[in-house]
This record gives structure tokens, C-alpha cells and sequence, in this order.
């Protein structure tokens, strides 16, 4: 099976008032291959987030992609594209749905309009078509009223629909992998499990690929074939979904399986990893993990540990690792 | 929505009438006789002064004269003036007012046109040296008064190299049988140099606050997101960022109108533009103080509702605003 | 208040226009004090015959039509005009704040009849609130001019202030201070005002461009600053017919013109930029 998205040393660069520079994304490997839904896991300030990004090459200025960079979506590579090809990627390829809803629909249009203007700049159609085709993706959606809701004012929706509305928006171009950055965060936790729900469905009825990013591992289960783990802009472990719940073989991946809150078992202290996110300004030496990890090791403070491969689709970031295991 | 805008038209009237009242205040406060001029330059008799000052209400207590007054600003009475006497200051305000309007209207269409994609530009290319130095030109044309520029466009353009006409809305040797065409020709040159002198101000403004507004909108996530589906550039520009930014430029129509009448003074007395700026400052010179009186009375309408204006505007353009 | 205020004129003065600006306008200051006991040629002996001369090494900036140095007289100018702007914004922002102080604070029937009176003020454009003041004149007197100047100035100031009233009162600072018993007096005074500062200092920049840039416009329709004193206005109104054979007559104080309030504006915005909580 050919990969859909194939994501080679993956750096994002920004500069630094100081002259310097950050590095929030220091050489992510990431792959998609077609139907497959993947996780990608990682706390706030990991850089799963400008990933996602910069798979769209939406890196917010001063930002920039280094030049060592491949991303390949279906055999093209997207870090060379511009303009018309770009934009054709950009939504008819790959769609993107992002964390707050309601910040990312434009006050001022209505829900219907903004639609019909996606749709439009996928596919040449009538303006009377592309209504149409708009109602049945507002519906597709899980929109009750679709046709009514049409002409709505974001402010006008509650936060699940508004989200419903941008998930719409995001396969209006018919694309083949959707990206998916933390959407249901910012909702209410009954409609989470409805949105996850409508991903699922959509998902099956559309064949597509799914890179689903989120901090919740309690997610990832049942839903993503593979996971992959961020921290401090570097995959920590990759594994299928299944191996990872059952034997996770990073230190950082354990430390967040400890800290899912468990109502089953004697109530115990709520677990938490010590220490703080790092920030990408100040990668700790070494492996970046080290200043916080409970079974680190001396070597870990001074050098980088190496991806070591553990199963095919499967590895880890870690010298217990390199060793033969902990 | 109609009660909202009832309630709107109400406050719009409170505003004016509030208006009007401190025009009152004014004149009762300014020293000096504004009429005794009527006698000693204008020949006129003191039987007539008499009736004047009846018809003012200056010989009445205080209440009296504020009823009059107001009473014949309800019927559109404005007094007489003293520099034309006997011509009505209402009749006086209403030859000249077409020219004003036709000056000023053009330089609205400059501003909405050129201004405000000028500003788009700057924001676009921010950081550029196009950006810094369109942003110091802007400035300057804020910082330079129009008089001073009206002089120095009419020495340029028409003095020195006779481009230009130096003077007046028409030209007085056109001859009689000049079609339409003509006329019009006309019309434009004369109107070219204070459409540009008054504009420079108002441009200015325009420019910053759009560049600013659509600066502020361009960190929203709404426009990458918008990106993100694959709309074009321009599509994203102006559909989805510049949209949003017509309710904070809406404001800037409250900031033009009192500028333009302002500077209109100054641009109608340098080129003799026979509009409602020229007749204010002949008022002056000939200290015509009901023409003057006039003239605040009808700008203040005006700017009040410009304001209620806005108000709609906002309303129209931004459905957040919208009362349910 | 002096604290934060040092704070935010250092950040100012890191921005370049800031600098620019301050540079520019200190410099302009500093001809119009220190320069007319250097400036050689008495300007008080008008001469018709000889009329106007260009620019040369004895008069740098030429002679107007009634043979006076053109130099020493746009630096006279500038004195005048300075020191209005500065006497007039003073009144003006002295007025404003404590009108928008008292709006803002007490509120209620007081702040609905403050807050009527500054719209219908706001209504009639500055230009002929101070046209109908000055026109019955016959010869305006300079201290009557700061006067007029100053009270038609605070409409906007008080809006202003009353906003940052209007915002600061409810933070908990001012409500422990109220809980210690300060009297509303108080507590204006020593807690509202110089949080409001910074605000109120952009508007006073802004504000002194303004006031310059309408004296002289006064000064050119003749009811500014009246001759002999020198004003720039009057200076580009006396120049108007010797447009073309002496152009420098109306040059020289209309370039005074911009640059003064060109200045004055960039400080304000540096002020503005420092102010903004996003800028570094």
C-alpha cells in the first residue's frame, strides 16, 4: 500500500528577536497511507499542531519550512508547490479541520456562503449545483434543518454545529486525507463523542485517511489504526494503537498512560509528569525528555538518542530502547 | 429592528437639538452686537435695526429669544444676513451648497476608492519600503495644512505650468453653445486640484485606519483557515478579511465628514469654489454672523446624521450588531 | 504613575519614529528658545521698496514683501505657535480629564447629563465653534485665543478619560481602595488618573498637532494670532499674492508647518506603539 502522506525530516524554523533561532519541529517522520487513520499525540508545545500546519504550508510567518524538508502527498511533493497547485491541494486534497470552530469561520459570511465558495474553488458547477451540493453536506454533516441552517450567521450556531459546519467546509473539496487538529477540545463532552462519531461514519463512507492530532490519548482508542507520539518537536514512539495501549515503549508515553485519571482501582494520588513542557527556545541536551524522565539514564543528558526501528511501522526515540529494552 | 432604529433617530434628534441649544449658548455668550454692523456699514435705518432686532428677539429676555430661535429653526428660518442683506441666510446656504457637494462627494469616491485600497496594499506588503513610505506620505499630507497645500498646487499646476485652471468651479469664457461634453471637461479640470488638496487628509486617515484594521484581522484564524480550503489569495484578501474589516472603517465616516467641512473652508477660499466653505469664509471677512450661524447649524445636522448613519451602517454590514 | 510613565516613554523611545520624531521636534524647540538673541537682522523694519528677496547667505530663508528676514520671523512664529498649542491642549486635557474623571466615576444622572452635552459638542465641527467665537472680535486678544482654543479641545479627551474610568473601576485595586474607606476624590486622584495616563498622554501629542495645525489655519482666515506678531498662517496668507514671483514667502512657514506637526505626530504614535500591550 502506497503511502497517501509521506513526511520526511519535518523542521520548522522561526527566528528569534535575539537573531537566534527556534526549532518547534526538529525533523518529524510521519506516514498516512490511504484509509488508514493515524493518531498523532502530543501535550501543548509539543508542535504537533504547526505539523499539521505545515502539511497545508500554512506555518504562520517568520516561520518557514527548512529546505531539508520532504512532503510528498500522493507522490507529489507539496514543500515545492505554489500557487494554483497549491491551492488545488489545499482543501481537494487535503482538508483541514481545526480546533475552534468559532474562530475559524468568518463572522461576517453566512454559514452556507462560505461553503458554496469552498466548493466552488474545487469544481467548476452552477451556482444553483453548488447550493445544492452544500445542503447535502451540511446533512452529510449531521446537520438537522440543513437547508434552513444554510443561510446562518456563525454566531448564530452552538459550538457543535459550528464544528459540524467546519468538518462540512473541510470535505466540500472532496479531499483524500483529512486532518483533524484537536476537534472536539473546545466542546462540551457529549458532543465530542457525537463529532468523533461523525468522523468515524464519514471516514468509512468516504475511504478517507485520517491524521487525527490530540493530547487525549482516551481518543485514540478504537479509533486510530496507528499512533504516533510527539514531544518537544520529535516523535518520542510510533506503534499500532493496539501494541502502544498494550506495551508502550517510551518513558514519556508511559508517564502519560499513568496519568489518565482510572475509575476503576483504589483511588490513588492523580499521577502527573514532573516538570514542564520545555520550550522550543530551550530544547534540554541530549534527549529532550531527559530532565524529566524517571528511567533516565546518564548518556541520555548528552546525547541524542537515535530512532531505533522495534517492528515494522514501529519505533521509538529512546537509549533503553537502543540497549535492547528496559 | 424598527424599535431599535426608532430609538436611534430619537437619540440622532436629542443630538441636534443639544446641538443647536450650544449654538444658542454661543451666540448669547460672544461679545459685541453682531447687528450693530447693519447700521454703520449697510445705511440701515435705525427704524429698520429696530424690526431686526425684534425678528432676532435680542431686545426679549433670555426664554423668549431661546423660543424664537428655536422656532424658526423648526421652520427653516435661519435669520438674514448682514453681508447680503436683506438675502435670507437659508437661500444663501442653498445656492452654494451643490458645489460643496459636488467637491465633496468626490472626494468620499476618492477616499473610498483609492484610500482604501491603498491601505489594503500597505497591509498586504507589510514591512515593505512601499508600506513605510506610503505610511510617511500619509502622514505628511496629514501634517500639511490645506491651505498650505492648495497655494502649492496652484502655483504648480497652474501658474507656473499652466495645466491647470488656478480658480473658481467653471470657466467664465466658456463659450454659450458649449455642448454637454464640454461642460463637463470643464468642470473636471476645475474640479482636479481641490479634490486633491482636500483629499489629502481625509486619504490619510483612510489608509491608516484600513491598514491597521485589516493588520489586526489578518492574525485571526478565520484567514487561515480560509487558506486552508483552498481559496485564492485575493478570494481570502478581500472576501474574508477585508469584509470584516467594514465595521471598524464605518467609524472613519464619523472622522471624515467633520475634516472635510473643516478643510472645505480653507480649499473653497484658496480656489474660489463657489460652495458652502467660500460663502463661510466671506461670512468671516465680512463678519456675517448669522450666515456663519447658518452654515454651524446645518453642518451639525449633517455630521449628527452621518452618525446615525453609521449606526445603520454597522447594523447593515456586520450581523453580529444586528439586534435578534 | 511616574514609574509606568518612565517605562512607557523608554519603550517609545526605542521605536525609531519615536526617535525621529523627538529628535525633530526637540531640535525645533530648540531654535525657537535658544535662536533670536543669534539672529542678526531686526525684524521689525518693514521696508515696501525693497520687497521681498530670495533666499541668500544674509537671510537664509529670503525677506517677505515688506523686506523682513523671513528666518527670523518663521522662528518667531514657531515660538507663538508652540507655546499656544502647549497652553491650549493643557486647558483643554486639564478640562477633559477632570469632566471624563467625574463622568466616569460617579456616574448615573450626572455621567447620562455629561456625556448629552459632549455629543451635541461633538456635533458642530471644531472649525466653527471657533469661527463663531472669534468672529465678533475686532482684534483678537493672544490670551483669548489660548481660551478659545482650550475650551473647544476637551469634548474628546473627556470620552477618553471616561472610558478608562469606565474600564479601570471595577478592577480590584480601586475596589480595595474604596473598601478602605478613600473618598471618590481619593481615589480619582491617586489610583484612576495614573493608570489613565498613558492614554491621556497619546491624546495630549496628538492633540498639540491638531491645535497647531488649526491656529494656523485661524491665522490664515485672520482670526488667529494677529499681526505684527508673527504666525505661520498669517505668514502663508500675506505670501498668497507673491505666489509665483516669491515663492518662498509661503515655503518656509508652510514647511515649518508640517514639520513641527509631522513630529508631533510620530512621538504620538510612538507613544501609541508603546502603549499596545502586543508590541515587545
Amino acid at each position: 500500500m502506497t503511502d497517501l502522506l509521506d513526511v520526511r525530516n519535518l523542521r520548522i524554523v522561526f527566528p528569534t528577536p535575539g537573531g537566534g533561532q527556534s526549532v518547534p519541529v526538529d525533523g518529524v517522520n510521519l506516514r498516512v497511507a490511504r484509509g488508514e487513520t493515524v493518531a498523532l499525540v502530543g501535550e501543548s508545545g509539543s508542535g504537533k499542531s504547526l505539523t499539521a500546519l505545515a502539511l497545508l504550508r500554512l506555518v504562520p510567518a517568520p516561520g518557514r519550512i527548512d529546505q531539508s524538508s520532504r512532503i510528498r502527498f500522493d507522490g507529489i511533493d507539496i514543500s515545492q508547490l505554489t500557487g494554483e497547485a497549491l491551492r488545488a491541494v489545499r482543501g481537494g486534497r487535503i482538508g483541514m479541520v481545526f480546533q475552534e470552530a468559532a474562530s475559524c469561520l468568518t463572522p461576517v459570511l453566512t454559514v452556507g456562503s462560505q461553503l458554496v465558495e469552498t466548493i466552488l474553488a474545487h469544481r467548476t458547477m452552477s451556482r444553483a449545483e453548488s447550493r445544492e451540493r452544500a445542503v447535502a453536506l451540511l446533512e452529510e454533516a449531521g446537520i438537522p434543518d440543513p437547508a434552513d441552517r444554510y443561510g446562518a450567521y456563525p454566531h448564530e450556531l452552538s459550538g457543535g454545529l459550528r464544528q459540524r459546519v467546519l468538518i462540512a467546509i473541510a470535505l466540500a473539496g472532496e479531499p483524500e486525507l483529512l486532518v483533524a487538529d484537536e476537534p472536539t477540545t473546545a466542546l462540551d463532552v457529549t458532543v465530542q463523542a457525537q463529532i468523533l462519531e461523525l468522523l468515524d461514519r464519514l471516514r468509512v463512507s468516504r475511504g478517507l485517511a485520517v491524521l487525527l492530532i490530540t493530547h487525549d490519548l482516551g481518543l485514540v482508542a478504537g479509533r486510530a489504526d496507528r499512533v504516533v507520539v510527539m514531544y518537544a518537536g520529535q516523535v518520542v514512539e510510533e506503534a499500532s494503537t493496539s501494541r502502544l495501549f498494550q506495551s508502550p515503549q517510551h518513558p514519556y508515553t508511559r508517564a502519560l498512560f499513568r496519568s489518565i485519571p482510572r475509575l476503576d482501582g483504589a483511588v490513588q494520588r492523580l499521577a502527573s509528569i514532573n516538570g514542564a513542557v520545555p520550550l522550543p527556545d530551550a530544547w534540554p541536551g541530549g534527549c529532550r525528555f531527559h530532565p524529566r524522565c524517571p528511567e533516565a539514564l546518564p548518556r541520555c543528558a548528552t546525547e541524542t538518542p537515535p530512532v531505533v526501528p522495534l517492528a515494522p511501522g514501529e519505533s521509538t526515540r529512546c537509549w533503553l530502547a537502543a540497549r535492547g529494552g528496559s | 429592528m424598527i424599535g431599535w432604529m426608532l430609538r436611534r433617530v430619537a437619540q440622532a434628534a436629542v443630538t441636534f437639538v443639544g446641538a443647536i441649544l450650544l449654538l444658542f449658548v454661543l451666540m448669547r455668550v460672544t461679545p459685541g452686537d453682531p447687528l450693530s454692523r447693519l447700521t454703520s456699514d449697510r445705511g440701515v435705518s435705525p427704524q429698520e435695526l429696530a424690526v431686526l432686532r425684534a425678528r432676532f428677539g435680542l431686545d426679549q429676555p433670555l426664554g423668549a429669544q431661546l423660543s424664537a430661535f428655536l422656532a424658526g429653526v423648526a421652520r427653516g428660518d435661519l435669520g438674514v444676513s448682514i453681508e447680503h442683506y436683506p438675502e435670507p441666510v437659508t437661500s444663501l446656504i442653498a445656492t452654494r451648497l451643490p458645489a460643496t457637494l459636488l467637491l465633496g462627494g468626490a472626494v468620499l469616491l476618492l477616499n473610498f476608492t483609492v484610500g482604501i485600497w491603498l491601505g489594503v496594499r500597505q497591509a498586504a506588503r507589510r514591512g515593505s519600503r512601499f508600506d513605510r513610505w506610503l505610511s510617511r506620505l500619509a502622514l505628511a499630507g496629514y501634517a500639511t495644512p490645506s491651505f498650505v497645500l492648495g497655494l502649492l498646487l496652484v502655483a504648480l499646476f497652474s501658474l507656473h505650468w499652466r495645466l491647470l485652471p488656478a480658480a473658481q468651479m467653471t470657466d467664465p469664457l466658456l463659450p454659450l453653445g458649449a455642448g454637454p461634453a464640454a461642460r463637463a471637461l470643464d468642470l473636471l479640470r476645475h474640479l482636479i486640484l481641490p479634490v486633491l488638496t482636500l483629499s489629502a487628509t481625509s486619504i490619510a486617515l483612510t489608509m491608516r485606519h484600513q491598514r491597521a484594521a485589516l493588520l489586526s484581522v489578518f492574525r485571526l484564524d478565520y484567514v487561515t483557515a480560509a487558506r486552508a480550503r483552498g481559496l485564492g489569495e485575493r478570494r481570502v484578501l478581500w472576501g474574508h478579511a477585508w469584509r470584516t474589516t467594514l465595521v471598524p472603517m464605518l467609524t472613519l465616516l464619523g472622522l471624515w465628514l467633520p475634516i472635510l467641512v473643516s478643510g472645505s473652508v480653507f480649499v473653497e477660499s484658496v480656489f474660489n469654489w463657489p460652495g458652502l466653505g467660500s460663502l463661510a469664509a466671506e461670512a468671516i471677512a465680512g463678519r456675517d454672523y448669522p450666515v456663519l450661524l447658518g452654515a454651524a447649524m446645518l453642518v451639525s445636522g449633517v455630521v449628527v446624521l452621518a452618525g446615525f448613519l453609521t449606526d445603520l451602517g454597522y447594523a447593515l454590514v456586520d450581523p453580529r450588531v444586528r439586534p435578534q | 504613575m511616574i514609574g509606568s510613565l518612565k517605562d512607557l516613554l523608554r519603550r517609545a523611545w526605542r521605536h525609531p519614529s519615536g526617535r525621529w520624531g523627538s529628535l525633530c521636534l526637540l531640535a525645533l524647540a530648540l531654535v525657537a528658545v535658544a535662536a533670536p538673541p543669534f539672529l542678526a537682522s531686526p525684524i521689525e523694519m518693514p521696508d515696501v521698496v525693497a520687497g521681498a528677496t530670495a533666499p541668500s547667505l544674509a537671510h537664509p530663508f529670503g525677506t517677505d514683501q515688506l523686506n523682513r528676514d523671513m528666518l527670523s520671523r518663521v522662528v518667531q512664529g514657531g515660538q507663538v505657535s508652540l507655546a499656544i498649542a502647549g497652553l491650549a491642549v493643557l486647558l483643554s486635557l486639564t478640562l477633559g480629564s477632570l469632566v471624563g474623571l467625574v463622568a466616569g466615576y460617579f456616574g448615573g444622572w450626572v455621567d447620562a447629563l455629561l456625556m448629552r452635552a459632549v455629543d451635541a459638542a461633538l456635533a458642530i465641527p471644531r472649525l466653527f465653534i471657533l469661527l463663531l467665537l472669534l468672529v465678533v472680535w475686532e482684534r483678537i486678544p493672544l490670551g483669548a485665543l489660548i481660551l478659545v482654543l482650550g475650551t473647544t479641545g476637551w469634548f474628546a479627551t473627556s470620552r477618553l478619560v471616561r472610558g478608562e474610568v469606565l474600564r479601570l473601576r471595577h478592577e480590584p485595586f480601586v475596589q480595595a481602595a474604596e473598601a478602605l474607606g478613600s473618598s471618590g476624590w481619593r481615589v480619582i486622584g491617586r489610583h484612576l488618573l495614573p493608570n489613565a495616563a498613558g492614554p491621556i498622554l497619546v491624546a495630549a501629542t496628538l492633540a498639540v498637532g491638531d491645535v497647531i495645525l488649526l491656529e494656523a489655519g485661524l491665522s490664515f482666515l485672520g482670526l488667529g494670532i494677529q499681526p505684527p506678531t508673527p504666525s505661520w498662517g498669517g505668514m502663508v496668507l500675506d505670501a498668497r499674492p507673491l505666489m509665483l514671483q516669491a515663492p518662498w514667502t509661503a515655503l518656509f512657514p508652510g514647511a515649518a508647518i508640517v514639520l513641527t506637526v509631522f513630529a508631533v505626530n510620530l512621538i504620538g504614535d510612538a507613544l501609541q506603539a508603546a502603549l499596545d500591550p502586543r508590541a515587545a
